[in-house]
């Protein structure tokens, strides 16, 4: 099932690489588009053969999931990089308080999956 | 036969309230939080889009200042763009995807939410702009360089709306990156690739173009806030050309993020008001795959006026679009022929998009040709043909999928009378609006000017787009309206109002907290189509 998935982002890939490949034929100078497709291109079919990979590994039956409802951690994260981004504009200040957030984030992300790992 | 669906494991007590908005993850939540999100930001966009056409209606300078309406143009744009359209798509995906294709939840709930939360921070970073010394933006939504830099657009204003930009561009990342991962690996038993809805397909291809294209926005911003506060990245006109391959490299994919989910969306419309199965699904499928590549492949058809790209190459990969695009027309025209069509407001919406997006795209195929381009290059022309394509196109479609998939996200029916009532206004509206734009582009009327002299004879005809716009800001009042009474007092929609054929259909509306406790055999990208044919087959008769 999940290598039939990897196929569909192989295909896209090749699709993109033909492109590419026609745009270095025709367009050999132009460095930085070349770059751009070909980038694109070995993106999507590094995701094709990551998901190959993982339909070989991927065990029959499907597992329980553990779905978290609500999740602070997330939401802290979010706060933390928004903060630290704003900071560009805001000053340093905010750069501090961001990553202190993002810490603190990460590391209520943890006890979240540990939390959860630990259910039956 | 009836199948299980992946039984997850939750908190026996569900969140609610205002946690529920502020740290919710089910995919639902974040879904209509994302939609209501990008909603807010339209109808601001849409304020300031009022603001300009006001301003146009008569020469002379009437409401605004010449730098206040640079900056109605720049964050018009830019909030279309980067924090209403493009996340309007991504939360119809993130609500949807998990649905139809039989999962009990989207794949990394909380990469989603922090996706919502950077998403909504871009969107309020930008607009903070307007409070600024300088005030907001005013370099257009492409913000090139070297206007965007510290010399010609200086203040807090424009690093904001970098800050902005980049904010929005990540969290529509991450949300696709869950959606795009939800269709991949968290698909039902059954659920084959050849069996997923045409939507789905829809936003696969788009997640794919999204985690392909805007990590490249990233760096373009990135590296425009270095040059604003440190220079020497964008120096001298290879660095303006750079800065725009850069730029279209995320720039023209967005286009196509704001348009395939739509037509996905219009899909599952036509067959379900056409009451048959998807005519050419394999056809669209193919279709969709090779349309988003070649989108990848024609960013710099917006350089040919530089002087620094292969025109050539640009310009048949352009025109190739013509050849996906007519194989999706072709597919919908199908699968009407033939069909029972009734004529609900999902179905008007869809059809409204069919006929006007047409409009937009062929005058696509004109501007893909550098001779023609050179002729309207940055006029009204140009306006005209992509808000034919992003408003007549996608925004009708965004409201024919709003219709249809409303009483299954509320559990209530939209009012069919007020619907059809916004849809032709609507149509009065954008046709008036976007029209005379291309006759005044044709006739030299230069996109992103605040005044024209009443010598140009531009006056009737920009006075006809101003009553289009009010015209389009009733039909949205309308329908705002609509949604209010709907969510009073609308008429319980049950599990399936429509006879869907996906399986969104097969779970209560709205859908529990982990969508299904059964799942019908998937053995179709109809599922609901196959059971109601094989009942009528058995002579059972009796709907899905």
């Amino acid at each position: 099932m999940k290598s039939a998935a990897g196929t569909a982002v192989a295909v896209w890939s090749g699709f993109v690489g033909a492109l590419a490949l026609l745009l270095a034929i025709w367009v050999p100078g132009d460095e930085l588009a070349n770059l751009l497709l070909w980038g694109a291109a070995l993106a999507a079919a590094t995701l094709a053969a990551v998901l190959a990979i993982l339909a070989r590994r991927a065990p029959a039956e499907p597992k329980l999931l553990a779905v978290p409802d609500l999740s602070l951690a997330a939401v802290l994260i979010a706060l933390g990089l928004i903060a630290m981004l704003v900071a560009g504009a805001a000053g340093l200040w905010l750069l501090y308080i961001g990553a202190g957030l993002l810490a603190f984030g990460a590391a209520n992300l943890v006890r979240e999956l540990r939390a959860a790992r630990r259910r039956p | 036969m009836t199948a299980l669906a992946p039984a997850p494991v939750t908190r026996p007590t569900p969140a609610s309230g205002v946690i529920e908005w502020f740290a919710g993850t089910d995919h639902k939540s974040v879904g209509v939080r994302l939609g209501v999100t990008a909603f807010v930001f339209f109808l601001a966009a849409g304020v300031l889009a009022l603001l300009m056409r006001s301003e146009l209606a008569e020469p002379g300078m009437q409401l605004v200042s010449r730098n206040t309406y640079n900056q109605l143009f720049t964050m018009h744009g830019s909030l279309m763009i980067y924090v209403a359209i493009t996340p309007l798509a991504l939360a119809l995906g993130t609500y949807i995807v998990p649905l139809q294709v039989g999962a009990a939840e989207i794949l990394a709930p909380r990469v989603a939410l922090v996706g919502y939360w950077l998403l909504l921070a871009g969107g309020i970073t930008m607009c903070t702009g307007f409070l600024t010394t300088h005030g907001a933006a005013r370099a257009g939504w492409t913000a090139f360089d070297p206007l965007s830099d510290s010399v010609n657009s200086p203040g807090t204003g424009m690093d904001l709306w970098i800050i902005g930009v980049t904010l929005a561009a990540l969290g529509a990342t991450l949300v696709a990156a869950c959606v795009l991962g939800t269709i991949l690996v968290r698909r039902a038993p059954g659920m084959t690739m050849l069996r997923i809805p045409v939507f789905c397909w829809a936003m696969l291809v788009t997640c794919l173009m999204v985690v392909m294209s805007f990590p490249v926005l990233v760096v373009a911003m990135a590296l425009l806030y270095v040059d604003r506060h440190f220079g020497g990245v964008f120096e001298g006109a290879g660095g303006a050309v750079a800065y725009q391959h850069l730029f279209w490299f995320y720039g023209h994919p967005v286009v196509y993020v704001m348009f395939f989910p739509f037509v996905g969306a219009v899909a599952e419309v036509v067959a379900t008001f056409s009451r048959k199965r998807f005519f050419g699904y394999k056809a669209i499928v193919l279709s969709l795959l090779v349309f988003a590549a070649i989108s990848m492949s024609v960013w710099a058809h917006h350089m040919f006026a530089t002087g620094q790209v292969k025109n050539q190459y640009f310009a048949l990969t352009s025109m190739l679009l013509v050849l996906p695009a007519g194989v999706e027309y072709f597919d919908m025209i199908g699968t009407m022929m033939g069909g029972a069509i009734l004529l609900r407001t999902p179905m008007l919406f869809a059809l409204g998009f069919l006929i006007q997006f047409l409009v937009g795209g062929l005058s696509g195929i004109f501007v893909a040709s550098p001779p023609l381009d050179y002729h309207v290059h940055d006029t009204f022309v140009i306006v005209a043909h992509f808000h034919y394509t992003l408003f007549a196109g996608s925004v009708f479609a965004f409201f024919a999928a709003v219709y249809y998939w409303w009483p299954k996200m509320t559990g209530r029916m939209l009012g069919e009378g007020l619907g059809k009532l916004q849809f032709w206004v609507m149509v009065i509206g954008t046709n008036l609006t976007f029209m005379p734009m291309f006759f005044l582009g044709n006739d030299g009327m230069v996109r992103r000017i605040a005044d024209y002299t009443p010598q140009t004879g531009w006056q009737h005809l920009n006075e006809v787009a101003t009553l289009g716009s009010y015209l389009i800001a009733v039909s949205v009042a309308i329908f705002c309206v609509n949604v209010f009474r709907s969510l009073r007092a609308g008429t319980p929609a049950g599990g399936d109002p429509w006879e869907g054929q996906t399986l969104e259909w097969a779970t209560s509306s709205p859908p529990p907290r982990h969508n299904f406790d059964r799942l019908p055999p998937v053995r179709s990208h109809a599922p609901l189509l196959d059971l109601r044919e094989e009942r009528q087959a058995r002579g059972a008769g009796a709907p899905a």
